[in-house]
Formats: C-alpha cells, structure tokens, sequence
C-alpha cells in the first residue's frame, strides 16, 4: 500500500529544488499523502475493525465477567450449601440424640416399673399367704365354738334330763311366769 | 255348686255361733261339709288359726299348754291370769299336754302370741343361734 | 395375725350363755303355712308392717324374711335365706326393726353380702353403726348442684362426657363391650390420684368367678383398701339380689353423710330388675309389660335418687352412682334401658362394632351424653377438649368418606386424619386411667395438629414418648397441670416444643 502510495507519490509529485525537507530527505507531498492515507486507515479502522474489536474485547470482558461472577456465586452457593448441611446434620444428630435419650428414658423407666411391679407381687404373695392363714385360724376358731356350744347343749340335756323333778319344774315355770308378768 | 267364700267370712260365721253357743254341732258339719264340697280341706289348719283368733277376740281364749310334768292347781292359775293379763276373757279353754322332751318350763301357745320357756327350747337356742 | 385364744372362746360362749338367760315374755308370732320358691306365706302377725324384718325358727336356727305382701288373712315374706331350710308350722317372730345393715370404715377392703355378712372370710365385721336398707332420698333443699370432678381416668369420657361427684351416669351396652371393665378403672383412679373418694361395687348375680377376680386386681392395683364389695350370686336368693344395691347404697351414704365422697357400681341392674320381677309374680303381684311389676321404674329411681351432692349445710358430702344396665343387640329402646336412661344424669353408650374395630373403650360419642357436662369438668381438661369433640364430631360425619382417600379436598382430607388421630389417641388398655397432666399433655398435642405427620398407627407410641419425656424433662409442667388449673401460655408452650420434637421421631415411619 504504501509502495502504491509512494508510487502515486513519485508519480505525481514534481521535481523540485533542494529545500529543508529536501535536505532532510523529507517529501512533504509524501507526508501528506501518507498522513492522508492514515487519516483514511485509521478512519477504517475505526468505523469497520475497532468496532468489531471492542466488541469482541468486550464480549470476552462480559463473559469474562460473568464467569467470574457465577464463579464468585457458586462458591458463595457452595458455602451456603456446606453451612446448611452441617446445620441439618447437626440437628439431626441432637434429634438423634434426643430420640435415643428419650428410648432410654423409657426403657429406663419400664425396667424401674417391672421392678417394682415384681417387688409388689412378690408382697401381695406374702400377705395373701398371711391372710390365708388368719382366715383358716378364724375358720377353726369358729367350728370350735360351735363344737363347744354343741357339747354344752348336749351335756345339758343329759344332765337336765334327771335333775329336773315335778318341783323343779313348778319353781321353773312360776319363775318364767312371774318375769312375765 | 257352693259359693266360694272368703276365709275372713268363714271363720266369722263359725265364731259368732260358737261364741253364742246357738247351734255349735251343726255349725261344725257345716264347715266340714262346704270345705269338702269345696275341696278346700287343705285349708282346714288355717280356718281353725282364724276361728281361735276370732274367738279370742270375742272374749273365748283357746290356750295350750306343754310341760315336762302335770301341771299343778296354782300353777295352771297363775298361766290362767297371764292370758287374762293379755287378753281380757271370760273364757279360757286350757289344752295341756305332758312331753318329758322338753326337759323343764313351759310352752304356752294363745291365738296370736306365744311363750317358751322350755328348757328344750333354750338348748336349741343356745346351738342354733350363736352359731358362728 | 390372728390367734387361737381359749380365753376368747370362753368369753363368747359365756355371753351367749348369760343372753339365754334373758325372756321374751309372750311374744306375738305367726306361723308358715306354705313356703316355696323362696317366698314364705304366713298366718298371724297382724302387727306386721311392710318390709319389716321377719324372724322364721328353723330347725338348724333362724332364717330372716321380709314382709312383702301384707294381705288380709297371710303375709308374703321373702326369705333372706335358702327355703330348704324352712318347712310349713315353722313359728314366725317380728324382729321389730326394719332391714338394717352394718355400715362405716369398718367395711372397707371387705367382701359382704347384702345383709352385711363377709363372705372373704377375713373375720366377724363390727361396726359401730348400721343404715337402713331402704331409706328416703334427701330432700331438694338438702342438695347442691353438681360442681366438682370425679375423674374416671378414661381420655374419652373426662374429655367429652365428664362426670361430676353427685351425678348418676349410666354405663350401657351389649354384654362383653367392657362395661365393668370402665367402672374398674375408675375405681382405680380414684386410688391412683388419690381423691379420698370410697368405692362401693354391687355384683348383682354376677359370678363369684368375676367376684374373685375382680377382688385380685383390685388389691393388685391397691384399691381395694377403699373399697366395699357387696356380692351375690346368681345362685342366691332373688331377696337378696333384689336387696344387694339397696345394702350397698345404705354402705355409701354413710360416708356421704359424713362429709366424704362414694362412688357407687350397680353391676348390673337389668340382673336386678329381673331379679324383682321374679319376686313379684311368686307373690302373686299382677304383671305389666314384659311381665315386669308395675312399680319397676320405682324400683330403679328410689335407688338412684340416694345419690346426691350434698348441700354445705349437709357437710358437702356426694354419692356418685354409675348404675349398669346390659342390652340386647344394641337395643337402647327396650323397657328396663329407657326406664334407667330416663332416671340417670347421662349415659356412656358402648358398641360392639366399636369394640371388635379394636376401639376400647368402645364408647360410642354420638349417643354418649353427660348432662352435667362442663360445669364439672376440671378446668384444664376443659381447655383442651372443645377442639377434641368438634374434630371427632366432624371425623364422624366424614368417616364414609375415608375410603374416597385420593378424591378429596385437602381441608377434608386433614379433618379425616385428624379424626383418625383423634380416634387413636382415644383407645386406652385396661387397667391404665390417665392422670390429669396426661390427658391433657396428650389431647393438646393431637389436637393442635402436633402429631399430624405421625402416622396414626403411632400415636400410642408418640403419646407415651411425649409424657416420658415431660414426666422426666418437666416435672414443673406435670405439676402445673395436675393442679387442675387452666394451663398458662407458657406451659402450653412447653407442651408444644416437646411434642414438636416428638413428632420428628416418628415422621416417615
């Protein structure tokens, strides 16, 4: 391009004296040409490439960005994660805990009740064994008061039987007529 | 067919005539015979209590009497005033029977009450009511 | 123990002795003229009045009666004993009092037939003072209302149909559906929590079999030193099945009219009913509808009108009765139930479908009633209970819905499980009444839909976690309610956190 450039240059350009420029091996139609030219690059550039490139940069930049954001997130997320699970395994061990604490309550307190149930069993066995016995003293108590009472009335009329004479007999009855009257 | 006739009606009848004295015979064979024609002689025991309560009422006692020995002159006395005490009479009938089973005292038995003071009466007493 | 004594032996023998020596003087007296079925027929003794006490010379001693028909030429006794051991010209006495029975503290613990004599063997009863059989009720002026609880210990009654010291609640229903077993546990409540309250259980003709083994749990459960028991057999007399409440009421009113509290048990008064018709027609009486006397409502609501509360100027005694009556299939509508339905302050209806579904107490709560109700309710298990009757209420009128499981709204849905729960929480085994601060533990939990991720087959098991854990966690919980008083916010708090926590142990399962 240049080459092209120059050559529009060397083509055009008229011969001219030896000046400063010339003398710095400056050629100011040259310059101008190239500065045009520049001005021309640079305004391509600007109106078809830059604007595609910073698109891209910025598209990268964006998903650069947002890479690193949901990066940011899912370790944040993960962080959350990790905290609430220990929480829930946390509670569950305490439930956990609880449940057997409570098992063993029971169980703790079902052995004290079989324990005492066996050790009231084991008294109502003596005092019905006590009763038991009471009831058959007061049995044999009663059938020998009515043995006795039997032999008395027995031994009475035996007795009556030839003690009792006419006279008795009148006293008797005049005695009985008289608590009557 | 005879009327049925209630026991109150009955034994009304008869007392009043016995305690009139009017017609006792035939007041008698007339019971007999409506009891058999009634077939109600199972009732006979019964009328009799009835006839003796109604007559007793009436001023007729009919008393019995059961001593081991033979009751003596002062003795049936002093019963005779008992049942008067009781129930005021101007007759009483004095049913008195031996039994040597009841070894002492007396039994005496007037429509309605009674009185034993047998000694065989208090023996049985003594086993069968303070048994245990 | 006792002991062989021949000084004791002696003194009784010479005091029956010296009795012999005394003399009636002429005494008026009858004579049988026929006896048979029980029934004595006696010539004489126009001085005799009703139901007096009569006295029969037996050869083997003397057999009581009671004078029953007074007609114009006999009288119809009803012998208090065996009639094999009275005979046609037997002499008849008057005793000259009335039935009486011996009653006090003397019988408690104590097994006695209706006229007071112990059939345990456990000794000669002496009591200071006897009442008489068949009494008056107390006037109008003489009661109160009924205000104070008598806890039965049993969930589904305290809660819905509770029942008050002074009231009459009739236990119902067809044989076999726990009848005696619900007023066993209330005896032994009233041992277990201690309320001072003396039991009084009638057998009336049951067997001595259920007698005996009745008496064993009872002193199992350690009741049985505030108890009475008047027993009879079917094999008894009917006088003496006809005389057994009567003995045990006269029993109970004596604590009553010392300013403590009975509970009476009439197990059961169809026996009873039966037991006076049968009476009845042997003397002759002309029969009424299903061949019952016509006085048999009289008989019922003379007897169930001795119990009462007493008014403080009476010394704020009470009488709880909670008479038993045995249906037929189910029939509520027959003679006899209606009569007592008619008489009593409510009734608890048992079922035997609800019985066989394995609900126990199969207490059916659309035909249960306590018309007392809430005015002698303990505060605490009033607070907790409204919610209770209103759930299974509704649970009832939904339950044909149940089987429609995936077809239904939500809200219906709940009210289903809830009812089951409910329902659940209700079914108590024998021999276990529930204190106070159980049953209300317990109904707040269900009730406030903390046990509604429990699996309904569970809730037996949460339940008895949840008092476990506050019976060792919370004792001042426990005390708090015992008290009787309405829970605080604080402790209901206290409740919630517990059953919360619970619950989690049964989820899922």
């Amino acid at each position: 391009m240049s080459n092209l450039l120059t050559q529009f240059a060397a083509a055009n350009a008229p011969p001219v004296g030896p000046g400063i420029f010339e003398a710095l091996g400056i050629n100011w139609q040259m310059l101008i040409l190239q500065i045009v030219a520049f001005i021309i690059l640079v305004w391509l550039l600007g109106k078809f490439v830059y604007p595609w490139l910073m698109k891209s940069v910025d598209e990268r930049k964006d998903t650069i960005e947002a890479a690193n954001k949901a990066a940011h997130e899912a370790q944040d997320a993960a962080a959350n994660a990790e905290a609430r699970i220990e929480k829930l395994l946390k509670k569950a061990r305490d439930d956990a805990s609880e449940i057997v604490a409570t098992a063993k309550l029971e169980s703790a307190a079902q052995l004290s009740a079989s324990e005492d149930k066996a050790k009231k069993r084991a008294e109502q066995i003596v005092t019905t064994a006590q009763s038991e016995i009471d009831k058959q003293i007061l049995a044999a108590k009663a059938a020998l008061h009515n043995e006795t009472l039997e032999l008395v009335a027995l031994a009475t009329e035996k007795v009556v039987g030839k003690v009792v004479t006419a006279r008795i007999d009148d006293s008797l009855i005049a005695n009985s007529l008289k608590a009557v009257e | 067919m005879a009327v049925k006739l209630s026991r109150r009606r009955i034994t009304h009848y008869v007392a009043d005539n016995l305690a009139t004295g009017t017609d006792v015979h035939n007041t008698l064979m007339q019971l007999a015979g409506y009891l058999v024609d009634t077939r109600r002689t199972k009732e006979l025991d019964v009328i009799v209590r009835d006839i003796e309560y109604a007559l007793a009422e009436r001023g007729l006692v009919s008393a019995r009497v059961v001593t081991a020995f033979k009751l003596s002159y002062v003795t049936r006395q002093a019963i005779e005033d008992v049942i008067n005490s009781r129930k005021k009479s101007h007759d009483i009938q004095l049913q008195h029977v031996v039994d040597p089973a009841v070894l002492g005292g007396l039994r005496l038995d007037i429509p309605g009450f009674r009185l034993d003071t047998t000694l065989a009466h208090t023996l049985s007493t003594l086993r069968t009511n303070y048994k245990k | 123990m006792a002991e062989l004594s021949v000084a004791e032996l002696s003194k009784d023998l010479r005091a029956a002795i010296t009795r012999l020596e005394h003399t009636e003087g002429l005494e008026s007296v009858g004579v049988v003229t026929r006896v048979g079925d029980g029934v004595a027929w006696i010539h004489g003794l126009r001085d005799a009045g009703y139901s007096e006490v009569l006295q029969i010379e037996a050869p083997s001693g003397i057999v009581e009666a009671f004078a029953l028909n007074l007609m114009e030429d006999e009288i119809g006794a009803v012998l208090l004993g065996t009639d094999a051991e009275v005979s046609a010209g037997n002499t008849v006495r008057l005793k000259g009092t009335a039935l009486v029975v011996p009653v006090g503290p003397e019988l408690l613990g104590r097994v006695v037939d209706p006229l007071g004599r112990p059939l345990d063997g456990a000794g000669p009863i002496k009591t200071k003072a006897v009442g008489l059989v068949e009494r008056e009720a107390i006037g109008v002026m003489g009661r109160k209302s009924v205000h104070e609880p008598l806890m039965t210990g049993i969930m589904a009654i305290d809660a819905m149909f509770p029942i008050g010291r002074g009231q009459r609640e009739l236990i119902i229903g067809d044989r076999q559906t726990g009848k005696t077993a619900l007023a066993i546990d209330t005896m032994i409540n009233q041992a277990k929590q201690k309320t001072g309250v003396v039991n009084v259980y009638v057998a009336i003709g049951q067997k001595l079999s259920k007698v005996a083994r009745l008496v064993d749990r009872l002193k199992a459960e350690g009741v049985m030193d505030q108890t009475i028991i008047v027993a009879t057999s079917p094999a008894d007399p009917a006088s003496l099945l006809y005389l057994a409440p009567y003995a045990g009421t006269a029993m109970g009113e004596y604590f009553r009219d010392n300013k403590q509290h009975a509970l009476m048990i009439y197990d059961d008064l169809t026996k009873h009913a039966v037991a006076y018709r049968q009476m009845s027609l042997l003397l002759r009486r002309p029969p009424g509808r299903e061949a019952y006397p016509g006085d048999v409502f009289y008989l019922h609501s003379r007897l169930l009108e001795r119990s009462a509360k007493l008014s403080d100027a009476l010394g704020a005694g009470s009488l709880t009765a909670l008479p038993i009556i045995e249906t037929q299939a189910g029939d509520i509508s027959a003679y006899i139930p209606t009569n007592v339905i008619s008489i009593t302050d409510g009734q608890i209806f048992l079922e035997t479908d609800l019985f066989y579904q394995g609900i126990r107490p199969a207490i059916s709560a659309g035909l249960s009633v306590s018309r007392v109700g809430g005015a002698a309710q303990t505060k605490a298990v009033k607070s907790v209970s409204g919610n209770l009757k209103l759930g299974l209420s509704q649970f009832r009128e939904l339950a044909s819905f149940a089987q429609f499981g995936s077809d239904l709204d939500e809200s219906t849905k709940s009210q289903i499980e809830r009812g089951q729960r409910l329902t659940e929480l209700l079914k108590q085994p024998q021999y276990r009444p529930a204190s106070i601060w159980e049953q209300v533990a317990s109904m707040y939990a269900v009730t406030n839909g903390l046990f509604d991720r429990v699996n309904p087959s569970h809730i037996k098991d949460a339940q008895a976690a949840l008092l476990a854990r506050l019976s060792a966690d919370h004792t001042d919980v426990v005390k708090a309610l015992e008290t009787g008083d309405k829970p605080t916010d604080a402790v209901l708090k206290t409740i919630g956190t517990a059953a919360t926590h619970v619950a989690k142990g049964f989820e899922g399962k």
